[in-house]
């Protein structure tokens, strides 16, 4: 995708959160005390900015498509990054059910997959002994209380 | 003088002295590795800091600070890889030097300069800092206003592409640190009745994803696998400089002193800007200017001074109005904060003590710096070979144990993960995300001094025109943006210059 088509996508998203964030402040309370500014004052300045900006986002992102090409040739999806962030929410899915330990050791192993790792024995011995010593190391050393999951 | 004694205690006991040399091992380290940044480096220690006393731990931080900056000029010199951005000035010189043999003397020269200039910005900070904290005491809400936002004008010297992008960076910033309860009264905005939102988004949790996450991805695209070796890294011959190098280093480190302390202290000019003026001065300075970029004592100096000088710059507005110099100096006020401390002028009032301890740390940090360097730069040089197939598995980790460590909470993990796509949304955009961490950082006192200023004066808005401090502020804040949009892109375009000529003769 094209920059210019970025910026597009990105002010429409934009537009949308602060028309949203605009909207939640009408609903906070003004002026409590007379001539002090009051818990919406602050937000109504910033969702005003936002859509501003936004506006004049789109307005660059549109003069900017004229002439460019919308999707340029030899663009391929970022597997490898997806999975990334895709391991990463199921870390944080998953540790306060099974611990720390239980899914940190996958975690970093797959991990290492990602990042080209593919002898075996190497693979296992770090995925285990690296999530054990920081698991102990801020446990122990630091007091540090990981989760340690509901089913342990 | 009895705050300066106690510091300066404090910064001499066994526990602080140990943090600071680890601090100081930490940096090197992560200097060195390129495609990890020194603010990295910190956001992965942090949650190692949590459980220290705030004196040891902000020894290990500065520390970090400090060396992470000459640590950056060893990729630099020796791969042609500046670790950091601030060590893009030194390769020009240092990397043709250590190509011809002369690793040692390079890296010798890099680590000197890098203490005279880091000793000198300890001077102006234990200098400076105390009298500009004095005089800080004198603001009032309407001046505290206009010395945040002039704090805020450094988004324009990271928005060079965009000034837009930049902002929008910044005002998104704004929205989220209205989450939580207002500052003056209390109420709870944009919550939706969620408990773990009523104190806020974490400035740290969102940190580490908007920092961390990226870079990860960013080594998964640049490959894992790294261990570099050349004829550079391979073989040194002696570190210590010569007498005679030594001399040539004087000069070079004057101007690289002073000049990248001054820069510190101005938000957003930063190390790379300090390494490239600094550079560019002792060339015109230089007897033999035709010697730049073929290995010239003289070009690795004055910029390894400069960008050292840029720490203990950066530290005096962070210390005294808690205004942060640049990312690393934001990061350290959030590290400051969970220890309960408050940087700005009252730090000095009611934390004397500390205050100087900070100061005296940043003294030994320096003194480790140059030991450890010196000492251990074979063992160090090292771990540019070490395989990032463990390193960068073992940062997720710690990326997830620093957000929960925080408040033993899984939100916060979650939060990490969300700014984490946040932060690779905006690299997708070509949209700064600086801004959008200062924003975290100026934001809640933005609001509550302009508040505060609107209150005192009934909501008439020249009172910020009409005290001195304030309009003095907001003159320096329109010279910022200025200097940001007019003089920033010009010196962009010379580094860009200097970096191509590199290139060429590589």
């Amino acid at each position: 995708m094209s920059m210019p088509l970025r910026n597009i996508v990105a002010a429409i998203v934009l537009l949308a959160f602060g028309v949203g964030y605009g909207f939640l402040t009408l609903g906070l309370p003004d002026r409590l005390i007379p001539n002090v500014p009051g818990p919406s004052f602050f937000p109504s300045l910033i969702s005003v900015a936002l859509i501003v900006l936004s506006l004049a986002l789109l307005v660059q992102g549109i003069r900017g498509l004229q002439g460019e090409p919308v999707f340029p040739d030899g663009v391929t999806i970022p597997w490898r990054s997806m999975c990334l962030m895709g391991l990463l929410v199921a870390l944080a899915a998953l540790l306060p059910i099974v611990g720390f330990l239980a899914v940190s050791i996958p975690f970093f192993a797959a991990l290492m997959v990602l990042y080209g790792v593919r002898k075996p024995v190497y693979l296992a011995i770090s995925a285990v002994i690296i999530p054990v010593v920081l698991f102990y190391l801020f446990s122990r050393g630091f007091n540090i209380l990981l989760p340690r999951g509901i089913l342990m | 003088m009895e705050d300066v004694a106690l510091g300066f205690a404090q910064a001499v006991q066994a526990s602080s002295l140990i943090a600071t040399a680890i601090g100081v091992v930490l940096g090197l380290v992560v200097g060195m590795i390129p495609g990890l940044t020194i603010s990295t480096g910190i956001i992965i220690v942090l949650p190692l800091t949590f459980t220290l006393a705030p004196n040891v731990s902000i020894a290990l931080l500065l520390g970090l600070y400090v060396a992470g900056m000459t640590g950056g000029s060893f990729s630099a010199i020796l791969l042609n890889i500046p670790g950091t951005p601030s060590a893009c000035a030194t390769a020009l010189d240092g990397h043709p030097m250590a190509a011809r043999g002369e690793s040692g003397r390079a890296l010798g020269i890099a680590i000197v300069a890098s203490f005279l200039g880091g000793l000198f910005s300890f001077f102006c900070l234990y200098l400076v800092a105390p009298s500009l904290a004095d005089l800080a005491l004198e603001f009032r809400a309407a001046d505290l206003f206009s010395l945040v936002f002039f704090g805020l004008t450094i988004i324009c010297s990271f928005a060079a592409k965009s000034l837009i992008k930049g902002l929008i960076s910044a005002v998104f910033g704004l929205s989220i640190v209205t989450v939580g309860q207002d500052p003056i009264m209390g109420t709870a905005r944009f919550t939706f009745g969620d408990v773990n939102l009523l104190s806020g988004i974490h400035f740290l949790t969102a940190l580490i994803g908007l920092f961390a996450i990226p870079q990860l991805i960013e080594n998964l695209r640049n490959g894992g696998i790294a261990g570099s070796e050349n004829k550079a890294t391979s073989k040194f011959d002696n570190v210590f400089p010569s007498l005679a190098d030594i001399k040539r280093m004087l000069i070079p480190a004057s101007i690289g002193g002073p000049l990248g302390s001054f820069l510190g202290i101005l938000p957003g000019a930063g190390g790379p800007i300090a390494a490239f003026i600094s550079y560019d001065y002792a060339r015109k300075v230089s007897k033999n200017p035709g010697d730049f970029g073929k290995g010239a004592v003289e070009g690795i100096a004055a910029p390894e001074a400069a960008n050292n000088a840029v720490t203990g710059g950066a530290l005096i507005p962070m210390m005294t109005l808690g205004i942060p110099g640049d990312p690393v100096t934001a990061i350290l006020i959030g590290a400051l904060l969970v220890h309960g401390l408050a940087p700005g002028p009252l730090l000095f009032l009611e934390r004397g003590d500390f205050a100087y301890g900070l100061i005296f740390s940043f003294f030994w940090a320096n003194i480790f710096n140059l030991i450890v360097a010196l000492a251990g730069i074979r063992a160090l040089v090292k771990v540019l070979k070490a395989p990032r197939v463990l390193l960068m598995p073992t940062i997720a980790l710690l990326c997830v144990i620093g957000s929960y460590a925080l408040r033993n909470s899984f939100f916060d993990i979650y939060v990490m993960v969300l700014f984490g796509f946040l932060g690779l949304a905006m690299k997708w955009l070509d949209m700064p995300v600086v801004p959008l961490l200062l924003a975290l950082v100026l934001g809640p006192q933005l609001e509550e001094h302009l508040r505060i200023a609107l209150a005192e004066s009934r909501g008439d808005v020249s009172v910020f025109f009409t005290s001195p401090y304030s309009l003095f502020f907001l003159c320096l804040a329109a010279f910022s943006v200025i200097w940001s949009l007019i003089l920033g892109p010009r010196m962009e375009r010379a580094k860009q210059r200097a970096l191509k000529n590199m290139d060429e003769k590589s």
